[in-house]
């Protein structure tokens, strides 16, 4: 079980992305991003990416063709192509959206990429050969409120989506010029470009902040500011779902999901750790345990924990434990984690997670 | 002016002057799509040449993305029971198309629509 931490600053990352072989970090970091080489005991600088006027919100590398998407509150997307000599050409994508851009993601097989947006909207991007440029179109219909995430289903096709309005939705995002047509699955059949498959809250509402579908693609699960995870099964197109089970919390909220496998999904957030939680649709969802758990680690020893050092350190410092132990938290990370995503997976299962969070760190947990 | 940047040959007008007296008795609507060619900056019937009887199929034929020109006759009865066939252009304009097509296209709006003789 071993975590390695990489401490890059104290500058907050608003996202990160590893490529394929895991040899390049892309951090996303006030108004620009920044690609690591991470072979090494520790990561150095290769390049900056400059190009975006204000805070670059996501980064995603597509694992196959290298090439990089960006997107930031100036309400532009950037895609980035690799040439020869590593460097970036940047390609502007006009999103026509009036607010900021929220998430940019890739689909899985990299022909379209979704941004959400503060602007009610999700535009979906997908390269034009016949005007050569990237063309946006829009999915509005039913989402009252900024979008906080959007996590592609593995046909390409749906799109997860969560939002400050409190719901998770799966839209299709069927583009008739680039995806062939999909496979029947357990959220629609015939789903034409902005079909809403399903429209999910959790019992005591809240901000949703991430959305993500299993493996398989035929459960969603969210995580809401109410502090609970939900996972809903459905049963078939039109119909109410099979089950949606709500694991409700006493933790801190959760801001990020990702599925190890179909039945243990990670969560971490708010609580600066990573929580597992274990189940399936039929025996219900449970908290299982919490990764780098901060009541494990063993207080520093050799402080004499007299109450006479107690009133001693109150008579000097002003609070009962001395000044170093109080101000670093016992978890790696030392603020909120506001990614999480899969890094390494054997035998079916995602086994280390990689995490960047407002303080500055990047750490890959063993889970 | 000096002379344009758009051509418009033989074959689009023939085409024009075809549907213009060939959608006087019909009773369906009939339209023909015509964009610029960016080889040569000429106004030509988009191939396959067919004269579309359904606006269904003319939706699905339009480009998502870039400008058209559909000159349309549309058969209908109004309210008051007339039969009347307004034979209009359409000028089809994506939101999505490059600014570069929508110039391209706007600066010929106004050739091709004086050649087709529509009523608006």
């Amino acid at each position: 079980m071993s975590h390695s931490s990489q401490s890059l600053g104290h500058v907050p990352i608003e996202d990160h992305s590893f490529s394929a072989d895991r040899g390049t970090l892309a951090l996303a970091r006030d108004i620009g991003v920044e690609l690591y080489d991470t072979s090494g005991p520790k990561y150095t600088l290769r390049t900056s990416l400059a190009g975006h006027d204000k805070t670059v919100t996501a980064v995603d590398i597509a694992l196959q063709s290298g090439r990089i998407v960006t997107c930031s509150q100036d309400r532009n997307a950037l895609v980035w192509e690799p040439a020869a000599d590593g460097t970036y050409k940047p390609t502007l994508v006009l999103l026509r959206i009036n607010r900021a851009a929220t998430f940019a993601r890739w689909s899985p097989d990299e022909k379209k990429f979704a941004v959400g947006s503060g602007a009610r909207a999700i535009a979906v991007c997908y390269f034009e050969e016949e005007n050569d440029w990237w063309v946006s179109r829009h999915i509005k219909k039913p989402l009252r409120s900024t979008v906080l995430s959007v996590e592609w289903h593995p046909n390409s096709v749906l799109l997860a989506a969560g939002s400050t309005d409190s719901h998770a939705r799966v839209f299709s995002a069927f583009v008739k010029d680039v995806d062939a047509r999909p496979a029947p699955t357990v959220w629609g059949e015939r789903v034409p470009f902005q079909t809403l498959c399903g429209d999910f809250v959790s019992p005591a509402g809240g901000w949703v902040h991430d959305a993500a579908f299993s493996p398989s693609g035929n459960a969603l699960a969210f995580v809401s500011h109410d502090s609970s995870v939900t996972v809903v099964y459905p049963s078939g197109p039109e119909q109410p779902p099979a089950a949606i089970v709500n694991i409700t919390t006493t933790m801190l909220p959760f801001i990020s999901l990702v599925w190890l496998s179909e039945n243990e999904i990670v969560a971490a957030g708010h609580d600066c750790h990573p929580v597992v939680f274990v189940g399936s649709d039929q025996q219900g969802w449970q908290l299982d345990h919490s990764v780098d758990d901060p009541l494990k680690v063993k207080k520093s020893s050799g402080k004499e924990s007299s109450a006479l050092n107690m009133f001693r350190q109150m008579d000097l410092k002003g609070t009962p434990t001395s000044a170093s132990e109080d101000s670093t938290l016992p978890t790696i990370h030392q603020n909120t984690i506001t990614k999480l995503r899969a890094y390494a997976s054997s035998g079916g299962r995602v086994t280390k997670v990689s995490s960047t969070g407002v303080d500055g760190r990047v750490v890959i947990f063993s889970v | 002016m000096s002379q344009s940047l758009y051509t418009l040959p033989p074959t689009t007008t023939k085409s024009l002057r075809d549907l213009r007296f060939g959608s006087a008795r019909a009773t369906t609507p009939q339209a023909r799509i015509y964009e610029i060619s960016k080889a040569d900056m000429s106004i030509v019937e988009t191939s396959p040449a067919e004269v579309y009887t359904s606006l269904e199929d003319l939706a699905d034929a339009l480009p998502g993305n870039t400008p058209r020109y559909v000159v349309l006759s549309y058969p209908m009865v109004t309210k008051d029971g007339r039969h009347k066939a307004p034979y209009v252009l359409l000028y089809y304009r994506p939101v999505t198309a490059t600014q570069q097509a929508k110039m391209l296209y706007a600066g010929a709006v106004e050739i091709f629509r004086a050649q087709a003789d529509v009523n608006r």
